[in-house]
């Protein structure tokens, strides 16, 4: 056992040659007094102003995952209202028991306060929920941008959207700047307490419903529906 | 004073960091390939580093865990199914390199690269999802989606990234000291299973000495 002192074990020098057995407490000391210096790097540069420092696109704490930690006052709209039975949650498309269910009637603002009613146009509509720091409620939007802006959208089908999951603490706050920037062109309902999007059942982001013309759900579906996907769902639906 | 932001740039400074080390790491590892003016000091600095290699890896992990806590329970950055992936990679590192540091057991590599490895791949996908969202699935979860990202420093530096710089650090600076050979020069990774009688001889075996290092 005690050959292990004789040879080196490395195929570099030995260690032993660069100096006493301090060398390790040394490196390691270099390096805990280079995690000093970050410290104060850090909280020097961001304690001074409150400007959110350079580089930083998010910020700070969300206390949870609820659908809207904000409160209204925020955006400066109303709290909107449900009526109706509430749909069970989305799970797959294939035998949703939503289907032929009455949807519930929401009622609310949009982002400047005037009324909008989820559903009361006698006319199938597809409504689209979104939150401003999903990745691809992101891309859907820009996407859906485009899609209508050809003028693709049939003249007799209804786009709605609901502006949910909002948190000021997450990114790309507020949903209103976001959906402007993008030149967002469908009554957006403001869901500032998320309780739209549970009556409707709403399990992931995007998410969409689709109502025949009495109200009914024709049909439910999560994440980024294509355009094409979008046409035939929409000819489908009971006028 | 102490918030999400400092704490960000904090540790976003401690990755780039880590990730300087790491560039010198991989050189130190490649030294005896290089031409002599090059590679000669940086085999005496690797001699100089690998003795430490095993405390410095325990100080990634171990800086890694509490920033993984202190943005999860201080900050309140909700972990998603990927960051917990990750963390069972990360924080048996921090307990088991500080026991390997203490007891100067090189061979706790045979568990802890493994785990670093594993926990390396998770937080490149994590991160490549980050910039390509739609590589995970089409749709975010109501919650916290692995795709939603808390904070970018610097236009590139996130959580998935500064994990990955964790467990990158932690494989470069367990590979410093090299293999262990014994005086024949073979390679005694396998040893011959203990018996009861040896077991008797030695009721209470300390760190195995061929992995032991030099002190």
């Amino acid at each position: 056992m005690s050959r292990t002192q004789a040879a080196p074990r490395f195929e570099i020098p030995d260690p032993k040659a660069s100096g006493s057995g301090r060398g390790p407490l040394l490196i390691v000391g270099a390096v805990i007094s280079l995690i000093v210096v970050a410290a104060v790097i850090a909280f020097a540069v961001t304690s001074g102003g409150d400007s959110s420092s350079d580089g930083v696109e998010a910020g700070a704490a969300s206390p949870a995952g609820d659908l809207a930690a904000s409160s209204g006052a925020s955006l400066g709209v109303q709290d909107p209202q449900v009526a109706g039975v509430a749909l069970p949650l989305f799970e797959t498309v294939q035998g949703d028991p939503a289907v032929g269910k009455q949807a519930p009637v929401a009622t609310g603002t949009d982002f400047d306060g005037n009324p909008i009613e989820l559903h009361n146009t006698g006319k199938p509509t597809a409504i689209v929920f979104l939150a401003h720091w999903c990745p691809h409620c992101q891309r859907e939007v820009k996407d859906l941008g485009t899609w209508l802006s050809d003028g693709a959208l049939p003249p007799d089908v209804e786009l709605l959207s609901v502006a949910t999951g909002i948190d000021p603490n997450r990114p790309n706050y507020p949903p209103d700047e976001w959906l402007e920037r993008e030149n967002w062109a469908p009554p957006v309902l403001v869901d500032t307490t998320g309780a739209v999007a549970e009556a409707y059942g709403l399990s992931a982001f995007p998410y969409w419903v689709f109502l025949n013309a009495d109200g009914t759900v024709a049909a439910r579906a999560t994440g980024e529906m294509s355009t094409d996907v979008l046409e035939q769902v929409l000819a489908g639906l009971q006028r | 004073m102490i918030n999400a932001d400092s704490m960000s740039l904090f540790f976003s400074l401690l990755a780039a960091l880590a990730d300087l080390g790491i560039v010198v790491g991989v050189l130190m590892l490649l030294a005896p390939r290089l031409p002599e003016g090059i590679g000669r000091p940086l085999l005496e600095l690797r001699a100089l580093v690998a003795p430490a290699s095993i405390w410095l890896a325990w100080l990634v992990a171990a800086v890694a865990t509490f920033g993984s806590l202190y943005f999860s329970e201080a900050a309140h950055f909700l972990p998603c199914k990927m960051c917990w992936f990750q963390r069972i990679g990360m924080y048996p590192l921090a307990l088991i390199l500080g026991i390997a540091a203490f007891r100067r057991d090189l061979g706790v590599r045979v568990y802890a690269v493994p785990l670093a490895v594993l926990g390396s791949i998770v937080s490149s996908y994590h991160y490549l999802i980050e910039w390509f969202p739609q590589f995970e699935s089409g749709s975010c979860d109501p919650t916290v989606p692995c795709t939603l990202i808390w904070f970018r420093r610097l236009g590139f530096m996130t959580l998935p990234y500064m994990a990955l710089t964790g467990f990158v650090s932690i494989v470069v600076l367990l590979a410093l000291p090299g293999r262990p050979r014994d005086d024949s020069g073979q390679e005694s990774s396998s040893r011959p299973i203990p018996t009861g009688e040896n077991l008797n001889d030695d009721p209470v075996p300390g760190p195995d000495p061929e992995h032991q290092l030099t002190r």
